[in-house]
């Protein structure tokens, strides 16, 4: 059993070999077909891989600010830290005491600080500044932190741009939103595209899949060299289409660095990471493959053959 | 050989009917046969009288309406559809007018793929397929693919496809249809010559009467029933 497996394995992929051989022309179209697709749709990625760390790096920027009444009793402070440092949300927070607070007022005014010298008193609250994990800086649960530690003893106010993080909130949403709707509508696309593709250089070659049923091939026998075809086939398209991405990437880098680093807020521009490179070559084999399959089956029924008598 | 073990095959009310546009077509309407080992058969008729649907259904390329062909007393439309493959492959061979080969294999490869598909190796099939080959005179044509054959080359090519798994028959669809007489009597005689010296059964569709007066015995279709 095993035998006749290795043996059947061996024939279907010298038998696709000698296939793509015999075949160039078609088969070339149907890489070419594969690679744009798949270059079109790699490009995308691209730019929405950028446009989530260009989301991220402004995200950063969403912070809470606690600003703490005067005169706290350490454990008053401690039991704040507690409630804070206790929160899954919370990436880092930094404790700013009220002296460290005027200290950086002052090198902030730089050559107008000694207007604060007239002061008897210093006016800044101590405050701690919260920055929360990525996919937590939204208003909600901002709103849900910021309210669980104003029932804590000890606190003056609370501040986090509630507008700016709300404004920001509806454009990511958008752009996602569309994002979501090019990439949905060029998959379908890419499979229409390739399945017709696989399809018309079947309709060439249906001929050869009716001699093998006449002669008595099984329509695994015949379906086997077909699908490893669509395997190779897939399999070049997406390696060739990463080459073409990598290329434009590079060249963009090159040659509009500076212009792209403006748009970005010079955040750095990534190419496709390597996990999503596996799953787009894993995509172009499961594409080849099964469009082959598929379309292999259709010209197997004996009525397609009977009808050309 | 008793009379009844020389039956190869035994058809029994064979009804076949096409759907087309939601009307329903008869074209067999009940077909009873017999045809024994080493006979040679021609089935002519008007087009439109059933031959090619009755020679799909004997060579089960096609599956009847209704009625059964037993093939050595046993009824093929009951095998699953791998058994079907691998009778045909063994026990039935086909010849098409149009010659049906390859067009990027040689003549041997054409010839010896049925024996390849039979699980026969490569070597095996390489010097069968060569044997057969001189058999019906294409010594000199082993390595010529489709595009550099004439006619009547490519159809002896299609004949020993045929042979090559030693079929116990050879089913032919107008198999001069397309050739020019002179090259069409020469396919006639190398079939009658294969059935006299090899006891090689045949049953072949012609409109041919002249062919059809060579053989053994004629079946003439008239509208889905044997005269």
């Amino acid at each position: 059993m095993i035998f006749f497996f290795i043996r059947y394995i061996y024939r279907i992929f010298r038998e696709a070999i000698l296939s793509i051989k015999n075949n160039r022309g078609i088969n070339l179209i149907t890489i070419g077909t594969f690679a744009i697709s798949m270059t079109i749709m790699g490009g995308f990625l691209i730019v929405y891989i950028n446009f989530k760390a260009v989301v991220n790096k402004w995200s950063e920027k969403v912070q809470l600010v606690i600003y703490l009444k005067d005169n706290l009793s350490i454990k008053d402070l401690e039991e704040i830290k507690k409630e804070i440092s206790s929160d899954s949300g919370v990436d880092k927070y930094t404790y700013i005491s009220k002296d460290e607070a005027l200290k950086d007022f002052r090198g902030r005014l730089k050559e107008n600080s000694s207007i604060l010298n007239g002061l008897d008193t210093n006016p800044l609250p101590a405050s701690f500044i919260i920055t929360l994990k990525d996919d937590l800086r939204g208003s909600d649960y901002i709103k849900r932190l910021t309210k669980r530690i104003e029932g804590l003893k000890g606190i003056e106010d609370t501040e986090f741009g509630e507008g700016w993080i709300e404004r920001f909130e509806i454009v990511t949403l958008f752009l996602r939103f569309v994002i979501i709707a090019i990439g949905g509508l060029l998959t379908i696309g890419l499979i229409f595209v390739v399945s017709n593709t696989i399809r018309l250089s079947l309709y060439s070659r249906q001929n050869e899949i009716e001699i093998m049923k006449l002669v008595g091939a099984t329509n695994w026998f015949i379906r086997g060299p077909f699908m490893i075809e669509g395997l190779i086939q897939g399999l070049c398209g997406a390696l060739l289409s990463l080459i073409i991405l990598y290329i434009i990437y590079r060249l963009i880098l090159f040659r509009f660095e500076y212009s792209v680093a403006i748009l970005t807020g010079f955040a750095p521009i990534y190419f496709i990471p390597v996990d999503m490179i596996i799953y787009m070559i894993t995509i172009g084999i499961i594409i080849g493959c099964t469009g082959s399959m598929i379309s292999v089956g259709k010209f197997l029924k004996w009525s397609s053959i009977s009808r050309s008598y | 050989m008793s009379e009844r073990e020389d039956i190869l095959i035994s058809v029994h009310g064979l009804y076949k009917s096409f759907k087309k546009d939601s009307r329903i077509l008869p074209v067999l309407k009940g077909i009873d046969l017999r045809i024994r080992r080493g006979e040679m058969i021609g089935i002519v008729g008007v087009s439109g009288a059933g031959k090619s649907t009755l020679l799909h259904l004997l060579g089960a390329i096609d599956r009847p309406s209704s009625g059964d062909i037993r093939f050595d007393g046993i009824d093929i439309f009951k095998m699953s559809d791998t058994k079907i493959a691998e009778f045909r492959n063994k026990r039935i061979g086909f010849v098409f007018q149009l010659h049906h080969l390859l067009p990027e294999f040689t003549s041997i490869e054409n010839t010896m793929m049925p024996a390849l598909i039979m699980g026969r190796k490569r070597n095996e099939a390489i010097e069968r397929a060569k044997q057969i080959l001189t058999d019906v005179g294409l010594r000199e044509r082993f390595h010529h693919k489709p595009g550099e054959l004439s006619g009547g080359e490519q159809q002896r090519v299609a004949i020993a496809r045929a042979l090559v798994n030693n079929p116990d028959i050879v089913l032919a669809d107008e198999p001069t249809g397309n050739l020019d007489s002179e090259t069409g009597r020469s396919i006639q005689e190398l079939m009658c010559r294969l059935n006299r010296d090899k006891k090689q059964t045949f049953i072949i569709v012609t409109h041919n009467e002249t062919i059809a007066s060579k053989m053994d015995n004629i079946l003439r279709l008239v509208d889905g029933r044997i005269l």
